[in-house]
């Protein structure tokens, strides 16, 4: 391997922290190339790990987009094994789990409640990403810290040869980005931003005048070659929401991660990368109305420091490395008129790791390691022992550093590829993650107000086996490749609210917590077709999901709020000349479980519902299509302006999806209750445009 | 009052797009399970024993007969007799709860036996009431209003408070159950100044009750129509139990008994307090 390829190798790890494959740039002689090239039906049949995706941002660009906006975690949902949460939600399910099990690393630092205005968009501007990985579950012992995905992205670096901007403008925002040579070869910037303007378009209007909705996003990477062994990268995101109505509430969140990024390549079998970030993401509601006057705040800190060492011995590529987190989070601070209350908490995590690429021989690879988590909850704060009842039994009084408890845990992971030919690989692989950090969600989707925690004296590291086992095809010149994979996970100390129970129930979140178990099994296949003027996939996902929680269903296994049996999605993209391209999405899903009463009675002269199993029933179906047609023309005397007209229309046959179900008392009902389906969009139509030179 | 206003306010961006339509269901049928709602209070002792029944069972259920029901405290029983006018078992002495007592509830109905406490805390006198107008996005808001005193400012207190109207409007009369509460909630004293809780109640906004559609009367307060406010003191079993029966009917899980046998219902010792009714009138 020559030293030049090493340094594209620093510009990928550079890129995607977590994941540098050095074989995948074997034969490239650009960062872009690479990125295209990852992609191939040959570099997905070649891919020892199992359950990985890569998001083609390309490919993004073609999506059609709810409001004009492109997004990268919408495009994720297309993807089999992925789920959208809801039509509302920015938050994603994956394999069976629950977005809150899902960990999002921008540039290697955490990001939580990625969603603008509620999560319609994602907080990642696709102006500002270079690639984007997504581990279903399955995934190299250098990461950690979710037991559903991890969802790893990568900002992109600035250009050390030439200055590009480029400005965009939708229905909902507008979005700037510009990069270049700092100085040539040796340092470049990049720098991406986005904003809503729905505030100015409220304030047209009489009744929304005085009300604040806007969101906006600010990329920042710098990067600098001290020499051919030695590259710097410093990264900032900052995102944050703001949401009103008038003075009398309030709700904002926001997202703040910054990381310096160090790549050293000491010869031609050796380099390292050593990563320092801090990230902090922060919620705030308000209620001032009437005689109530509340407010909570959560937040939630990390800084972590991460090395990784690559070592090519022969046939095996070694990654070894730590990680060290010190963490702090608080999962309320409120006031609730006279009362102020607040509850936080400190832990320090540290893992180990060793993951061995082996080639065996031509037909068979070994991706396999073993992660060595150490999670230790730090004092300073109040810890509690409870009843069965969730009742305060002591209080544990602990001073700063002191350690409360530690919890120790090995995480195996393992991946195998046999080849069959040059056309066939089988693929089998298991792994074990924990997570520490979960948002409690009393709804089914993620929510600013969630309300977060983590491993505690009584709450226990959640933990999920996953065993998958998968096929891939392609045909002899990669125009068409095919795969299945179909997977079990195990999740052990997954926590729920207890019946009852809200965020706001009490300060002491374990006091509303029941733990339990949960269980996901299913099948995904994939057909793509990669090559000519029509490209795209089609995605089906057959899947059950099912938790098992004392004090829930009598204690039996019943279907997880999240289940829904089949997805598919059929992705095609069309390029009719060499301006226009043509995109549409089709989306299917049978219906989300969910409950229904199975008989009614009265309290206090009110009917109320008696529910017999939880969610027992479907939904309707969901199906919606989504088209999209770009006109790509270079503009001015050198050509050197690219103008893009970009027509979307979001949901082309007007369906009005179920959002939710509600069911209400109406005496004029022959039966005197009525089943009643909430639809958020109809069609909708957008337009935006963008210049780039 | 919080997760209730900020869903709302979630609610109220997302309304511009919305839209609702009616569906069909296939309910699956269940044995019917036995109900008991048991009360203790200063005003005197009532117990109600019906029977849920299937969704599309429009008729609502009746006070059953047949059981055995007492009302033990300080180690004396009494057995609580059928009143057929009304559907309850109620106290043939007149037996009123008193502060600071436990009352168990035991009861012996088809088979089934059934039993559960609760201990009477002291009563809150309400201060005043009064509506209130609020301005909200170019549209006012009403809320009921009242003050009350909080009988044990140094430690958390429960309360459950039921609004009823009267009201003369010939589509209400015909179309609701005015046993049915307009509006009714539980909280608690968690930052109330010292001695006093004061509570809102949301009722309807101006916009709506100008345009009086069919599908929102039963939110309605119509001008004329007679207002009153009962308000009682519970304890905490009492309280999680209406806690978690508001909350489970949006999330699809039954409400936590605090009676144990495997009945639906509660049973409460409580303090009830009453306000003067008021008129409504918009201005």
């Amino acid at each position: 391997m020559k030293l030049k390829h090493l340094l594209l190798c620093a510009s990928f790890v550079l890129a995607l922290p977590g994941t540098a494959q050095v074989e995948d740039i074997e034969h490239e002689d650009s960062l872009q190339e690479v990125i295209v090239n990852a992609h191939s039906a040959r570099k997905r049949m070649n891919e020892v790990q199992m359950g990985v995706e890569k998001i083609e941002i390309t490919t993004l660009a073609k999506m059609p987009v709810l409001f004009g906006e492109k997004d990268i975690i919408k495009s994720l949902q297309l993807l089999p094994g992925v789920k959208s949460e809801g039509e509302t939600s920015g938050g994603y399910q994956v394999r069976g789990g629950k977005a809150t099990q899902n960990l999002i690393l921008l540039d290697g630092a955490s990001i939580y409640n990625s969603g603008h205005l509620m999560g319609i968009f994602s907080s990642f501007n696709d102006d500002a990403l270079i690639n984007a990985t997504l581990y279903k579950g399955m995934m190299p012992a250098e990461l950690g810290g979710a037991t559903s995905s991890v969802f790893d992205i990568s900002t992109r670096p600035g250009n050390m040869q030439e200055y590009h901007a480029s400005g965009s403008i939708g229905l909902l925002a507008a979005k700037a980005m510009a990069e270049g040579p700092i100085k040539k070869d040796r340092a470049s910037f990049f720098v991406a931003a986005r904003r809503s303007y729905v505030d100015l378009l409220l304030k047209a209007s009489k009744d929304f005048k005085n009300n604040t909705l806007n969101f906006y996003d600010l990329n920042v990477r710098l990067d600098y070659k001290l020499n051919d062994k030695h590259r710097l990268a410093l990264t900032a995101f900052h995102s944050r929401d703001n949401m009103g109505l008038e003075d009398l509430m309030s709700l904002k969140w926001d997202n703040t991660a910054v990381g310096l990024n160090w790549f050293h390549a000491a010869n031609d079998h050796y380099f390292a990368n050593t990563r320092l970030t801090y990230s902090n993401y922060g919620s705030d509601a308000t209620i001032d109305m009437m005689s109530t006057h509340y407010s909570m705040a959560g937040f939630i800190r990390h800084l972590t420091l991460h090395r990784e060492d690559h070592l090519t011995l022969g046939s095996h590529q070694l990654n070894l490395g730590l990680e060290s987190t010190l963490l702090h989070l608080q999962s309320a601070e409120w006031n609730i008129n006279l009362l102020h209350q607040r509850e936080h908490r400190k832990a320090w995590t540290n893992a180990f790791w060793m993951n061995d690429d082996w080639k065996i021989c031509r037909l068979l690879d070994v991706s396999a390691g073993v992660r060595l988590r150490l999670f230790s909850v730090l004092g300073g704060v109040s810890y509690y022992q409870l009843d069965d009842n969730g009742n305060i039994t002591e209080t544990l009084t602990t001073s700063n550093g002191e350690f409360v408890k530690t919890y120790v845990h090995p995480e195996p992971r393992l991946s195998m590829k046999l080849q069959l030919g040059a056309k066939h690989s089988l693929k089998l692989g298991y792994s074990r993650t924990t997570q520490d950090i979960r948002a409690i969600s009393g709804t089914t989707q993620s929510m600013p107000i969630d309300r977060y925690t983590m491993t505690s004296n009584i709450l226990l590291p959640e933990i999920a086996d996953q065993v998958a086992f998968g096929w891939m095809g392609m045909t002899t010149d990669g125009t068409y490749d095919f795969s299945a994979e179909t997977y079990y996970k195990h999740i052990n100390n997954t926590y729920d609210y207890r019946d009852g129970k809200s965020f706001y129930s009490e300060i002491e979140i374990e006091r509303l917590l029941l733990g339990g178990r949960g269980r996901a099994y299913g099948l995904e296949l994939c057909a793509r077709k990669n090559k000519g003027r029509l490209t795209g996939w089609m995605s089906y996902t057959l899947s059950w999901s099912e938790n098992k929680i004392p004090g829930i269903n009598d204690g039996k296994w019943y279907t997880a709020p999240n289940d829904r049996r089949h997805d598919l999605n059929i992705v095609s993209m069309f390029q009719l000349t060499k301006h226009w391209d043509l995109t549409a999405t089709w989306r299917y899903t049978t219906g989300q479980a969910m409950s229904a009463p199975s008989a009614k009675y009265e309290i206090d002269g009110t009917t109320y519902y008696y529910y017999a199993e939880r969610n027992g029933y479907r939904a309707p179906a969901y199906h919606r299509l989504d088209l999209s047609a770009s006109h790509t023309k270079r503009i001015g005397k050198r050509k050197k302006l690219t103008r893009i007209w970009t027509f979307g229309v979001y949901n082309a046959y007007n369906r009005y999806n179920p959002f939710s179900i509600s069911f209400v008392n109406d005496m004029d009902k022959p039966t005197g209750t009525k089943a009643e389906q909430t639809s958020i969009y109809g069609i909708l139509p957008s337009v935006s445009f963008t210049l780039k030179y | 009052m919080m997760k209730k206003t900020l869903y709302m306010m979630l609610a109220a961006f997302v309304a511009l797009t919305a839209c609702k339509k009616e569906i069909e269901m296939d309910y699956r049928e269940v044995e019917p399970l036995v109900m008991i709602e048991g009360r203790v209070t200063n005003e005197g002792v009532s117990v109600l024993i019906t029977c849920t029944r299937n969704m599309d069972d429009p008729v609502r259920g009746k006070g059953l007969a047949g059981a055995d029901v007492r009302i033990e405290a300080d180690g004396v029983s009494e057995q609580l007799l059928y009143d057929p006018s009304t559907g309850y078992y109620l106290s043939p002495s007149g037996m009123k709860g008193q502060t600071g007592k436990t009352y168990r509830m035991t009861a012996d109905f088809e088979g089934g036996h059934y039993e559960a406490s609760s201990t009477m805390p002291p009563p809150s006198d309400i201060i005043s009431t009064q509506f209130n107008w609020l301005d909200f996005m170019n549209d006012r808001m009403l809320f009921f209003c009242f003050e009350a005193t909080d009988p044990l400012p140094d430690q958390l207190n429960y309360y459950w408070c039921r609004m009823d109207r009267q009201t003369t409007n010939p589509w209400l009369l015909e179309h609701i159950d005015l046993t049915e509460a307009y509006r009714w909630g539980v909280f608690d004293n968690r930052g109330a100044a010292p001695g006093l809780i004061i509570h809102d109640i949301m009722c309807m906004t101006e916009n709506n009750a100008e345009k009086d559609k069919e599908d929102d009367r039963k939110r309605l307060l119509y001008d004329g129509d007679i207002v009153t406010l009962t308000l009682m003191t519970i304890d905490q079993p009492t309280f999680e139990y209406f806690k978690s029966l508001s909350a489970g009917q949006r999330g699809g899980a039954n409400p936590k008994s605090n009676i144990e046998g495997g009945c639906l219902g509660y049973f409460t010792a409580g303090n009830v307090s009453r306000a003067n009714p008021v008129v409504y009138h918009p201005d």
